[in-house]
C-alpha cells in the first residue's frame, strides 16, 4: 500500500516537474528594450537608428515614436526627475486665475482708466488690460517655470524641436505620449520666452503695436497648443474637462486682446504711447 | 494525522495548475515567487532555503525537513530593512490606494531597489508547525530610460496563516515528505508601465487584492549511510501561479564536525529568471547553538546573516545584494541591510 502511495507520489511530482518546465520561458528583449538600454547608457544615436528603423517598418508604431522622441530629449539633457511634478501638477490643477486677477491685477487698470484722456488712451488701456488678464490666466504655468528644465545651447533646442516634430508626425497621439509632448513644448515655451517673446523695443514711450500684436498671437497659439496636449493627454475626464474649460477661457481672452489690437492698429495707430502706463509709477521712458 | 498529511501531499502534487495570471513585468524579480520568509535568514538564503535545513530557532522552508524534528518552540520575530521608513510609507499608500503618492515617490529615483520586512509568530511541535504572519511587505522597483521613464513596481502587502508538517516512511528510510498549507491575504501593485501613461491615466495603477489558499508539497531524501549526510530535496511552490519547482542537494562536510551545512540549489521553473540566476549556493555555519552564520551566493545575488540567541532573545543582522534585471539587457544592483529581533520559548 505504502509502495503504491510512493509510486503515485513520485509520479505526480515528476508530472508536476514536466508541466512546470515548459512554463518558464525567457522573454526575448525587444527592440524597444534595446533602445531604452542605449538611452540608459547615453548611446542616443544607436537608440535613434534602432527606432527609426522600427518606424520605417511600421510608421504607426507609437511606442517606437515615443522612444525616438525621448532619445532626442535625453540628448538635450531632459530627464524626468526635473519635470515630473510639473506635468502632474499641470494635469491636476490647471485652472483659471480670474479671481486672483479681479483682486489684484484689475485694480491697476481701473486706476489707469480713471486717468485716461480721450478714447485712444482708453482703447489702449483696454487692450493691455486684456493682455494682462491673459497673462494672469497662465500664471500657473509661469510660476512653475522654475521646475521646467532650461535649455541653453542651440543644439539642445534643436533636439527638443526634433523630439516634438517626431511626435507631431503621429496625428493620433493620445494619452501619455501626448502629455509628454506637452512637457516638451513647455520646455520650448520657456526657451521662446527668453529668446523670442521679448517686449518690443520702447523708444520715447512708443511701442510698435503691430509687432506686439503678432507676438501676442504667436504666444497665444503656443500656450493653446501645449494646453491642448495636457487636456487631450489626460484620460481622466474630470481633469481633461477642467483643462479644456481653462483653454477655452484663455482662448477667449487672447482673441479679445488680438481683436482689440487689430482694431487699434486698423484705426491708423501704429504706435502705442506707454507713458500713460508708466508715469503713475514714476518711471520715465527710455 | 500523518495519513491526512500524506493525502494532502498527494493532492497538492497534482494541483500544479495555473489559476492566477500576472501582468508581465520584466524589470524586477517577481515578488510573488519570494520564499515565504519569516526571518532574515530566509531572505538571505532566498530559494536556497528550500534545500537547506533550517538552523536552531528557525522554521524550515521545505516542510519535509520537519520530519524527525524533536523540538518544541514558540517564536515571535520581526525583521526590518534599512529602508523601513520608505517601506512602511509605501505600504500605507498601498492600503490607502494612493497611486499618485506612490508614483511621485518612485519617479525621481533613478535606481532599482528591493526591500522586505515581516513580523511573524509560530509554534513548532516536533514534526509540524503552525504560524501567523500579520504583516509581510515585499517591494521591488526599477526605472529605465530617464527621459521617458518605464517604471516597474511590485509592492505586496500580505498576511499569512500557515501549517507545515513533515513525515517519514518506514519502507524507505531516508525519504521524507512534507506539506505547507498557506492561506494568504494580499493587496498589491504589480506592473510595468510608462510614467507618462500613469500621469495621463492614474487609474492604470490599480491596487488589487486576492485571497489564496495554497498547498505546497516538499520531499527530501537523506543518504543515511554517507558520512557527509547528503540530502536531496524537492519543493513545489505557488501552485496558483506557474508553479515554482525547487530542487537542491545539501551535505554536511565531515571535516567541519557537523557545524557546516552547504546546499546547491536550482529553481527549475522561475518565470523570467535567467537560467544562470537559478543556481544558488548556500551554507550555514553554526559556531554553537547560539551563533550562526548563513551565506548565499547566486549570479548577481549574494548575502550573509549572523544570528544569535541569548536566553530567550534572538537577534540577527544581514546584508543582501541582489541584481534586478531590465529585460536581461541591463542590470542594476540593490543592496540592503536588515535587522531582526525576536523571542523564543
Amino acid at each position: 500500500m505504502k509502495k503504491d502511495f510512493l509510486k503515485t507520489l513520485l509520479g505526480a511530482c515528476a508530472l508536476a516537474l514536466l508541466t512546470a518546465c515548459g512554463q518558464g520561458t525567457e522573454r526575448t528583449p525587444s527592440a524597444y528594450d534595446q533602445a531604452n538600454e542605449y538611452i540608459e547608457e547615453g548611446n542616443f544615436e544607436s537608440a535613434m537608428v534602432l527606432m527609426r528603423d522600427q518606424l520605417r517598418k511600421n510608421p504607426q508604431d507609437q511606442k517606437a515614436r515615443v522612444i525616438l522622441a525621448s532619445a532626442h530629449a535625453a540628448r538635450a539633457g531632459l530627464y524626468v526627475t526635473s519635470y515630473v511634478d510639473l506635468a502632474q501638477d499641470l494635469v491636476d490643477s490647471a485652472q483659471g486665475k480670474e479671481d486672483a486677477y479681479k483682486q489684484r491685477g484689475r485694480v491697476v487698470f481701473e486706476r489707469l482708466r480713471a486717468r485716461a484722456q480721450g478714447q485712444g488712451e482708453k482703447n489702449l488701456i483696454d487692450t493691455l488690460d486684456d493682455f494682462n488678464q491673459a497673462l494672469w490666466s497662465i500664471s500657473d504655468v509661469m510660476i512653475k517655470f522654475e521646475k521646467i528644465p532650461e535649455i541653453e545651447k542651440d543644439g539642445q533646442y534643436q533636439d527638443v524641436v526634433a523630439a516634438v516634430r517626431v511626435l507631431n508626425e503621429d496625428h493620433g497621439l493620445y494619452g501619455g505620449p501626448q502629455v509628454y509632448r506637452g512637457v516638451l513644448r513647455l520646455v520650448l515655451f520657456r526657451y521662446h520666452l527668453r529668446h523670442y517673446y521679448k517686449f518690443p523695443e520702447i523708444k520715447d514711450c512708443q511701442v510698435n503695436l503691430a509687432e506686439l500684436s503678432q507676438k501676442v498671437e504667436s504666444f497665444h497659439q503656443e500656450v493653446k497648443g501645449l494646453l491642448n496636449d495636457f487636456s487631450g493627454g489626460s484620460l481622466m475626464s474630470a481633469q481633461s474637462e477642467k483643462i479644456k474649460a481653462f483653454t477655452l477661457k484663455l482662448d477667449e481672452t487672447f482673441s479679445r486682446t488680438t481683436a482689440k489690437m487689430k482694431k487699434y492698429t486698423d484705426s491708423g495707430e501704429e504706435q502705442g504711447d506707454l507713458s500713460l502706463l508708466l508715469s503713475p509709477f514714476g518711471v520715465s521712458c527710455p | 494525522m500523518k495519513t491526512l498529511v500524506r493525502a494532502l501531499i498527494l493532492i497538492s502534487a497534482c494541483v500544479g495548475v495555473k489559476v492566477f495570471a500576472l501582468e508581465p513585468v520584466s524589470a524586477i524579480p517577481n515578488m510573488f515567487y519570494q520564499v515565504p520568509f519569516l526571518s532574515i535568514e530566509d531572505v538571505v538564503l532566498g530559494e536556497g532555503c528550500y534545500s537547506l535545513k533550517a538552523g536552531a530557532h528557525h522554521l524550515d522552508c521545505n516542510p519535509a525537513f520537519l520530519h524527525g524534528n524533536q523540538h518544541r518552540e514558540v517564536r515571535a520575530n520581526i525583521f526590518i530593512d534599512k529602508r523601513v521608513g520608505d517601506l512602511v510609507d509605501s505600504g500605507e499608500k498601498l492600503s490607502d490606494d494612493d497611486y499618485a503618492g506612490l508614483i511621485n515617490k518612485l519617479a525621481p529615483r533613478h535606481e532599482a531597489s528591493a526591500a522586505r520586512l515581516a513580523g511573524s509568530l509560530w509554534y513548532r511541535h516536533d514534526w509540524w508547525a503552525i504560524g501567523y504572519v500579520p504583516l509581510r511587505l515585499k517591494y521591488a522597483s526599477n526605472i529605465q530610460n530617464p527621459a521617458y521613464p518605464q517604471m516597474a513596481l511590485s509592492l505586496i502587502r500580505e498576511s499569512e496563516l500557515f501549517l507545515r508538517a513533515g513525515v517519514g516512511f518506514e519502507d524507505i528510510p531516508g525519504l521524507a515528505a512534507g506539506v505547507n498549507l498557506r492561506y494568504l491575504s494580499q493587496k498589491y501593485i504589480h506592473q510595468q508601465t510608462a510614467l507618462f501613461d500613469l500621469i495621463s491615466d492614474p487609474s492604470l495603477a490599480r491596487t488589487r487584492s486576492r485571497e489564496v489558499f495554497s498547498v505546497e508539497p516538499g520531499l527530501t531524501y537523506t543518504f543515511a549511510n554517507d558520512t557527509w549526510k547528503p540530502v536531496m530535496s524537492l519543493t513545489v511552490t505557488h501552485p496558483e501561479l506557474n508553479p515554482g519547482v525547487e530542487v537542491g542537494f545539501s551535505s554536511t562536510p565531515e571535516f567541519a564536525h557537523g557545524r557546516l551545512v552547504t546546499a546547491t540549489h536550482y529553481s527549475v521553473n522561475a518565470p523570467g529568471v535567467h537560467p544562470f540566476k537559478r543556481f544558488r549556493w548556500s551554507g550555514r555555519y553554526d559556531f554553537d547553538n547560539h551563533l550562526a552564520l548563513v551565506a548565499s551566493v547566486g549570479k548577481g545575488d549574494y548575502g550573509a546573516s549572523l544570528s544569535t540567541a541569548i536566553d530567550s532573545l534572538t537577534l540577527g543582522v544581514a546584508y543582501k545584494n541582489e541584481e534586478l534585471d531590465y529585460a536581461r539587457l541591463h542590470s542594476k544592483s540593490s543592496e540592503t541591510y536588515m535587522f531582526e529581533g525576536g523571542l523564543t520559548f
